[in-house]
């Protein structure tokens, strides 16, 4: 094992993975990620080519000119403000400069200790599956790179690298050996040191999971502000409380996941299913401007309650329908909502739920600001992951008064007109006064077939023309357009018709993954769509997207990529519960001395049986075709790589034969040289009788020497030592001059 | 550390062993030499800067898991107290099985590389031990039964590394040293640490190993035709042994036993008293070379100061093992004399002291070169005990070695006399030659830089309290 090649190798790999860990972990909020990778990989791979194989190190003027650089560019970033991304940018700089300026095992030691900061940046900026995945292939890395480290740090310390003799006098009178660190090669060390790495992996591991496991949690907390908290908060969901036609809005296509959601029966039933799609709604959107053409939410006679939670346990916030029976009452069906959030910010969120909510519950301490007008929820406390459960019911509800309606417009006579037409189609009366409160949902239903089919879904934006309002562009001249045109445009209409009507952003949970029996809500699930008023307070959901369309956006097409997904999402799951969602419940759980091993299992098998008993054969046929495919997919996979692997094996004796082993790479390198110098040796001809063929003396000499060298080693079982390829080396190199 | 002085004395005394020369040494020294032996190692943790940075860093990063409850965090916490955990456990682990032992050569001539091998093997089944760093101490203030250490004098502090040593097996870690002086160097404790597996944690064992080493003067080519010069200005006769043997001159009659050749029948002899009698050659005796020696003795009047005094002393001494070497191995009986040296203990010996009378072979040579290695000018006496030796004007050639310069007084007119500044006249043109007399101009090595600890303990002992 040449130690120094595998130092190398090491060490390089950490500093990528360093670097690669954070970029994977900063790539939604750091807007400079991808960059990173563009930049600083290839500068880093360069600086360690050049360094390793060349011997080649930044001069100083240059090293101090990029560190004054790169504290300046830490130091204007800091002024705009200080987070962990900057340090972890100074740090990448400073990594690449290092790298260019590798004299002494000093600087390679801080090559590792600023590779080791940024994993512990990665930590602090994304805590998704990916980023952990690449940590748990650091720390092995590390351990190898740093045992490495140390037996170089000590060769060198011991032997100096061709200056030993700092034990000597200053001219020693014989020439001492003076062994390189590039050529040590330790027989055997291989393979203990591989164990020695393993084993060390694994006791750090073992001793990370228990005081992972041990170490209380709630404690503490926030007692130092920010510090530490992650820096992915999860700000950007494509969810947004305003929108503005014409801009980019809730249309997103990006596939990060949000948050997943489960849907339980009462009883603990899991409704979800591949068929079903649910909405969960987060905003009302009541309020339009006609200037900025911007919807938002209006705060003028709004029933907000706003409440401080203070207990560290979960417990509920209030009933949403405060007056309303259902609070109470034991028969009405709910379904419950278990929403699993990777990450929230410390800042105020939007709490998701189904139409119609009536009671939530919010485990994490801070405060919640609850609109019993609109049923939504704001909720803001500590950062981290956050799980909140909502109960909805999907009767109707009664209106408390079903004869009166909210009297409302909208000042726009083209659309009136429309309006009017479509609700006349309908034999209906368009004049609010005239018609009879009963209809108004079947008006709103009215308008929202036809949206759904005499428009036309699009993603491109058809600008409407300055000073044209965008819903009129939309309903009289594009006719096509995304949600936000379609939820738009119905809630004009209604409006128009004295339809008391409003716009709800949130998502589409369209995504079941059976595995692990969740909605997976991803950005690009964002969606706009309308409620209406059917009555007084008898809000109805409608949404006028076309639905083939909200199909095809929203629900991912059945497919070998597909799958894959669902399974990365279930590994992504796993690992929020397990490890980003531990929290003191879950230790509790897991330490619980009344707790037996078995029960865990039990529960898990009990909650099997459960599912094939609701999902009955297809189920369990499903499951084993998935199983069979999965199976045969690793198979495949397998012997594929064993055939790649046979096809390598095969080759690499024939490249053995051809080339020298590593330490005769002496004698190859004279032969190229030779064949440089247009005197290359034919296959026929015996080494030494190929010198003799030589006509300039020196190269005849040096060659001779080689060759006798080489015999040596070859024939006489005298390997060359260590000296002796040094001086090999140099008369190669003298050779070649 | 102080290189006490040594006397020696040349002198028949049977030799005495001594546990790192085998071959008899008759060196007075080596009768008051302590002989090795085992003792406990001493193991200990120690805690340096990376593992404070360490445990700093681990303490910021408990501090943010906390405060953020942020479980990447908490698991980063582990890891880090995981890697403290098992830094300890494999560093000590590997030490604690770990045997050591040192092989040095019993003696070497000065300029040549001292090859220091350390000997590890590790008993234990398991862990293997990895990165041992191996250093020579002077001194240990937990060994108080070290005995007289005095390498630092010769060399400054040799270090050896061992990348690994696998469970139940050995490996040698080999320092390369060139002493400076000549002279018994005595080795002491051995360091040994290691900072394996992450350098967070120093664990080291302190094994008292004494072992001694003589270094030689250098020997050094001569030039060319120097020895069959001195040869031939030997007194001529004196060429017979006291031995019979096939030589050219009369050693003796004896009586007559069938096999003798008729040629050798003393005819008149045997007529004379009737019986057969044959005569007896004497067996030819080797050329002898006696080597004078004259040393500056302290307090002479020297061409310059108390350096310039020794640095003529040791060129003079190194001339005279070149020449002692040079000679016997040419088949040369070479003998040696020091006028001056003074006798030790037994005032019977006086007479005899400073003398060694020419001899053949490989165990003379070595216990003049021994002599040579021991001497001590500052025990020379002056005046009258520094006379020329008058056993060395008698036989065989004589080279005359003067420190402070010729002297055509001192000794026999066939004497060669040579001065030690002109050395260089005598011994071939090379560069080794030039380095290794370079060797002499040094300074002396400087004691090695002590531990904080230990210092910290001298200066409490030495301001009266207890360390």
């Amino acid at each position: 094992m040449n130690l120094n090649r595998a130092y190398q190798r090491c060490a390089l790999a950490l500093a990528v993975l360093g670097i690669l860990s954070y970029a994977t972990a900063a790539r939604q909020t750091a807007s400079g990620a991808p960059g990173l990778l563009v930049w600083a990989l290839p500068a880093l791979c360069t600086g360690w080519y050049l360094s390793a194989r060349r011997s080649f190190t930044l001069p100083r003027a240059a090293v101090n000119a990029l560190l004054t650089g790169a504290l300046g560019y830490a130091i204007l970033r800091a002024i705009s403000g200080m987070d962990v991304s900057t340090v972890a940018e100074l740090v990448i700089f400073l990594l690449v400069i290092k790298v260019g300026d590798r004299r002494s095992p000093r600087d390679d030691g801080q090559i590792i200790s600023l590779s080791v900061f940024l994993a512990i940046s990665a930590m602090l900026t994304g805590n998704s599956l990916l980023v952990g995945v690449q940590l748990m292939v650091f720390l092995p890395l590390l351990v190898a790179t740093v045992m490495l480290f140390q037996l170089q740090s000590g060769w060198l310390a011991a032997h100096g690298e061709a200056a030993a003799p700092s034990a000597g006098p200053p001219v020693s009178p014989v020439p001492l050996p003076s062994p390189r660190w590039a050529d040590t090669a330790v027989p055997g060390l291989a393979s203990l040191l591989r164990r020695t790495v393993v084993v060390s992996s694994l006791g750090i591991l073992a001793f990370s999971f228990l005081v992972f496991v041990i170490l209380p949690r709630g404690v503490g907390e926030n007692f130092l502000g920010p510090i530490g908290h992650v820096v992915r908060l999860g700000t950007v969901t494509a969810f947004t409380d305003t929108v503005a036609l014409g801009d980019r809005g809730v249309i997103s296509d990006n596939p990060e996941v949000v948050f997943t959601a489960e849907f339980l029966q009462e009883g603990g039933e899991n409704i979800g299913s591949l068929d079903m799609t649910y909405y969960l709604r987060g905003a009302v959107l009541d309020k339009y401007s006609r200037e900025t053409h911007t919807w938002s939410a209006s705060t003028v006679n709004k029933n907000v309650d706003p409440r401080v939670i203070t207990g560290p346990d979960r417990m509920p916030v209030g009933v949403l329908e405060r007056n309303s029976p259902l609070a109470s009452s034991s028969s009405t069906q709910l379904i419950e909502q278990v929403i699993r959030i990777p990450q929230v910010p410390n800042s105020p969120i939007h709490l998701f739920g189904l139409w119609h909510p009536v009671t939530i519950e919010i485990p994490r301490q801070g405060t919640a600001k609850v609109n019993y007008t609109d049923a939504v929820v704001e909720s803001a406390g500590s950062a981290g992951p956050f799980t909140y459960r909502v109960k909805s019911t999907i009767a109707p509800l009664a209106s408390n008064d079903a004869a009166r309606r909210t009297p409302t417009s909208f000042p726009s006579p083209p659309v009136h007109d429309l309006a009017a037409r479509i609700l006349s189609d309908a034999k209906l009366d368009p004049d609010p006064e005239q018609r009879p409160v009963s209809d108004d949902a079947r008006g709103a239903r009215m308008i929202q077939e036809y949206l759904r089919t005499k428009y036309s879904y699009t993603l491109t934006e058809y600008a409407a023309p300055y000073g044209e309002d965008p819903i009129e562009h939309f309903l009289f001249v594009s006719k096509a357009g995304h949600c936000e045109y379609f939820a738009s445009a119905m809630v004009a209409l209604c409006r128009a018709v004295g339809i008391n009507a409003r716009m709800v952003t949130g998502y589409i949970a369209a995504e079941f993954n059976s595995a692990t029996g969740q909605y997976v809500v991803r950005q690009s699930n964002a969606h706009a769509w309308v409620e209406a008023e059917a009555g007084a307070g008898f809000w109805q959901r409608y949404d006028p997207t076309p639905p083939s369309d909200l199909a095809r956006l929203h629900r991912p097409a059945p497919g070998i990529f597909t799958r894959l997904r669902q399974m990365l999402d279930a590994a992504e799951f796993t690992w929020n519960q397990s490890v980003v969602g531990f929290d003191e419940h879950a230790r509790e759980r897991l330490l619980a001395p009344t707790a037996r091993p078995g029960d865990a299992l039990a529960t898990r098998l009990e909650s099997f049986a459960a599912r094939v008993r609701f999902g009955g054969s297809r189920l369990v046929f499903t499951a084993l075709a998935r199983g069979m495919v999965t199976f045969a997919l690793v198979a495949i996979t397998g012997f594929g790589f064993s055939f790649l692997l046979s096809i390598v094996r095969k080759r690499r004796p024939a490249r053995a034969r051809r080339a020298d082993p590593r330490p005769l790479r002496f004698y190859s390198n004279l032969l190229t040289l030779l064949r440089r110098r247009g005197q290359a040796k034919p296959l026929w001809r015996p080494p030494l009788a190929h010198v003799s063929t030589l006509s300039d003396p020196e190269l005849a000499l040096g060659a001779e020497a080689l060759t006798r060298l080489y015999y040596r080693a070859r024939f006489g079982q005298q390997p060359p030592t260590a000296l002796e390829l040094a001086q090999a080396r140099a008369m190669l190199r003298k050779l070649g001059r | 550390v102080t290189v006490t002085p040594v006397t020696s004395t040349l002198s028949t005394t049977p030799p005495r062993a001594h546990a790192s020369i085998p071959e008899p040494s008759f060196l007075s020294i080596a009768a008051s030499h302590p002989q090795p032996r085992a003792a406990r190692p001493l193991r200990r943790y120690h805690f340096h800067a990376p593992g404070l940075v360490y445990i700093i860093v681990t303490l910021f990063i408990a501090i943010g898991a906390i405060n953020s409850q942020n479980n990447l965090l908490f698991s980063a916490l582990g890891l880090a107290i995981g890697g403290l955990l098992v830094s300890g456990l494999l560093s000590g682990g590997a030490l604690m099985g770990l045997r050591l032992n040192r092989s040095a050569p019993t003696h070497l001539p000065l300029g040549q590389p001292l090859e220091i091998t350390y000997q590890l093997r590790n008993s234990g089944r398991l862990v293997p031990a990895f990165g041992i760093h191996l250093m020579e101490l002077s001194s240990h203030p937990e060994l108080t039964a070290a005995p007289e250490v005095n390498w630092p004098a010769f060399f400054p502090p040799p270090r050896a590394f061992a990348v690994q040593v696998p469970p139940r097996g050995v490996a040698d870690a080999v320092a390369t040293v060139i002493p400076r002086r000549r002279g018994r160097l005595t080795f002491g404790p051995i360091y040994a640490w290691t900072t394996f597996p992450f350098g967070l944690v120093k664990k080291s064992v302190t094994l008292a190993i004494p072992q001694s080493t003589l270094i030689h003067p250098p020997i050094l080519p001569l030039r060319s035709g120097l020895l069959r010069q001195l040869i031939s200005r030997a007194p001529m006769g004196n060429n017979a042994d006291r031995n019979p043997g096939m030589g050219d001159e009369f050693f003796g009659l004896r009586e007559y036993v069938p096999g003798d050749s008729l040629r050798r029948i003393a005819w008149k002899r045997s007529a004379r008293t009737g019986d057969l009698v044959v005569r007896q050659n004497a067996m030819p005796a080797p050329q002898r070379l006696w080597i004078v020696l004259r040393l500056v003795a302290p307090g002479s009047r020297v061409p310059a100061g108390a350096s310039e005094t020794s640095r003529l002393n040791e060129r003079a001494i190194a001339l005279a093992a070149s020449l002692l070497s040079a000679a016997s191995a040419a088949e040369i009986a070479v003998g040696l004399a020091i006028p001056g040296v003074a006798p030790v203990g037994d005032p019977m010996r006086a007479a005899a002291a400073g003398m060694a009378a020419p001899r053949l072979g490989r165990p003379h040579l070595e216990r003049l070169l021994n002599e040579l290695a021991m001497l001590d000018a500052d025990t020379l006496h002056r005046g009258a005990a520094a006379g020329f030796p008058d056993a060395a004007a008698r036989s065989g050639a004589c080279a005359i070695i003067d420190a402070a310069g010729p002297d055509p007084s001192f000794g026999p007119p066939h004497a060669l006399r040579f001065a030690a500044s002109e050395a260089e006249r005598m011994l071939e043109d090379s560069e080794v030659v030039r380095r290794t007399l370079a060797l002499f101009d040094l300074a002396p090595a400087l004691p090695p830089r002590r531990h904080w600890r230990t210092a910290l303990r001298a200066f409490i002992r030495a301001a009266g309290g207890s360390a």
